[in-house]
């Protein structure tokens, strides 16, 4: 019966993996974002000043920290889907190493495309935005494998 | 109680008195007729000049025939099924008194400004309605205070709503009925007062105007006590007021935000359209229609919500990050960049929707979710189990854990007595 499928199926799809990575992504963006405040507090820059100027030209904090938080969703979306075939295959490697490694990918991605669209963050210096983005990446990993455990 | 011829022949004059809002928001549309083109000074709500337009029409049939009509009507409703439950008949003095708003408003332009000569009682009209909103708006907060059992909560609740209720009644009406030009009523002169006196004036104003929201935020506070105190029907039927309370603050200020920000005209009939909202959410509250369709309007409502906030973050996001990476590839921007992005959105719509469902089932929802729970167990149960006896037992649970019967039978066909 169909509703008997609805019901009972644990299995994850493509999509709820998406909207898994999705969830995950804002919350890490949520910890990098609080780790780029502290970095940049460190070098004597505002929280207002870092978020204004990611806000581009909307020029306001809260569009900044949105614009952030929305990228981190959308890299959250690309993880999640993923995780799912990597795991499959190489199910030894635990989900916060491999968060880590996509956050230091995503450093690099950074680095090269997006460095234009924040010059402050790049003020911050190299080594906290490499943390920022290990930051970003464990957090993704750890509530991955967390979900994981959940649902078996 | 009453029997129902009993109750009949106490509401009749009721019907009339509705025939009777008929008839007399059938007046107030033929006065906006004959006033149209009359141009007239600005004043509280309108903005001056002609008024031969359609916003100042929708206007018309919004405050002089729709609120009035359907409140009315609702209000003898609801008397006619709980003669004793003063709800019903506060709805149909609010009713009956916010057409005169209207109604005094067009023949104050008629008898004052579209006459050839100003007609004798044309100030009166347009002293009284100088001062007939503030009781009407009165009458809706008290409305809101005793909905739906007829009386405020407590006799602490009728001392925090009464204070500011009076207070507020009494200071605008003595501003209202003192003052010269009369605001709010296309500036004509105050029959009884023959120089503006500012400094009372100013003083009774001062007082009178935070009593607005101070009343709204203590009935809001009543509203909120009861629910807790409340049973279960009465749960549903406060829900039902919230709802309409909320969708009436989003189209003020939606409303509010059109006509000022924007400039638009139609800003203005969202404000004017807006009472209405609570009225007919306490009318279908009360004659208790579909009352726990609530529920599903309000899940609905808030994950959708939710739902169309999560995406587009989301196609934000997409679109920024990959306009960014386009460019740096290509060195121009890209449409590729849009058409992913939303792509993206279509595939995440299904997966991201059951995600919000759930989660806000489980989170607000708590009898639903477990419902949902309870049966998914069964379906699981139902795959394995062999012993009919077993399995019956099993689904009188699942009925009585999902929809709290007072009583479950279940008829079984003897085996030999069909084919």
């Amino acid at each position: 019966m169909a509703s008997t499928d609805t019901f009972s199926s644990k299995r994850t799809t493509a999509g709820d993996a998406a909207v898994g990575g999705l969830f995950h992504g804002l919350v890490a963006g949520l910890a990098m974002a609080v780790y780029i405040v502290l970095a940049g507090l460190m070098q004597g820059i505002g929280p207002v000043m870092i978020w204004t100027r990611l806000g581009g030209a909307l020029d306001n904090p809260v569009s900044g920290l949105l614009a952030h938080l929305a990228v981190s969703g959308v890299y959250g979306v690309v993880w999640g889907l993923l995780w799912r075939p990597l795991h499959s295959r190489l199910s030894r490697i635990p989900a916060w190493a491999a968060g880590l490694v996509y956050g230091l990918v995503l450093m690099v991605i950074a680095q090269a495309a997006v460095a234009a669209l924040n010059p402050l963050l790049m003020d911050i210096g190299l080594a906290h935005r490499l943390v920022a983005h290990l930051v970003y990446g464990l957090v993704l990993g750890l509530l991955t494998a967390r979900s994981q455990t959940a649902r078996n | 109680m009453n029997s129902p011829t009993t109750a009949n022949r106490r509401v009749w004059p009721l019907w009339l008195l509705l025939a009777l809002v008929l008839a007399l928001s059938v007046g107030t549309l033929v006065l906006y007729v004959v006033n149209r083109n009359t141009v007239v000074p600005a004043s509280w709500g309108t903005l001056g000049g002609s008024r031969a337009n359609l916003p100042a029409l929708i206007n018309v049939l919004l405050i002089g025939v729709a609120v009035p009509l359907l409140t009315t009507a609702l209000g003898v409703l609801i008397v006619s099924r709980q003669g004793r439950n003063r709800v019903g008949w506060l709805m149909v003095l609010v009713g009956t008194l916010y057409l005169l708003i209207p109604l005094l408003s067009e023949l104050t332009v008629y008898m004052n400004l579209s006459a050839a000569a100003p007609l004798a009682g044309g100030q009166i009209v347009a002293w009284v309605s100088n001062w007939v909103w503030i009781i009407v708006y009165a009458l809706l907060v008290l409305l809101m205070a005793v909905f739906p059992d007829g009386h405020i909560l407590t006799r602490n609740w009728t001392l925090a709503i009464g204070i500011p209720l009076a207070i507020f009644t009494g200071c605008l009406l003595i501003a209202a009925a003192i003052e010269q030009p009369m605001s709010s009523a296309y500036q004509v002169s105050n029959p009884f007062v023959a120089s503006h006196p500012g400094s009372i004036y100013n003083a009774l104003f001062a007082i009178g105007v935070p009593m607005m929201p101070l009343m709204l935020l203590v009935v809001l506070g009543e509203v909120a006590a009861r629910y807790r105190r409340s049973g279960l029907v009465e749960k549903q039927q406060i829900k039902w007021l919230l709802v309409g309370l909320a969708a009436t603050a989003l189209l003020v200020v939606l409303g509010l935000a059109l006509a000022f920000a924007a400039d638009l005209p139609y800003g203005a009939l969202l404000v004017n359209a807006a009472p209405i909202l609570p009225v007919l959410a306490i009318g279908f509250a009360m004659l208790r229609y579909r009352l726990y369709d609530i529920d599903l309007v309000l899940r609905r409502t808030v994950s959708y919500a939710l739902l169309t906030a999560v995406l587009l973050l989301v196609y934000f996001g997409s679109v920024t990050l990959l306009t960014s990476l386009f460019s740096r590839v290509t060195g121009q921007q890209s449409a590729l960049a849009i058409v992913i992005s939303t792509l993206l959105i279509a595939a995440l719509f299904n997966p991201l929707r059951r995600r919000v469902q759930h989660a806000i089932d489980r989170r607000f929802f708590r009898s639903s979710y477990d419902a949902q729970e309870v049966l998914e167990e069964f379906a699981r149960k139902a795959r394995d189990e062999t012993d009919l006896d077993a399995l019956l037992a099993e689904m009188v649970r699942v009925v009585q854990d999902t929809m709290r019967p007072e009583h479950v039978s279940v008829w079984l066909r003897k085996p030999d007595a069909g084919e």
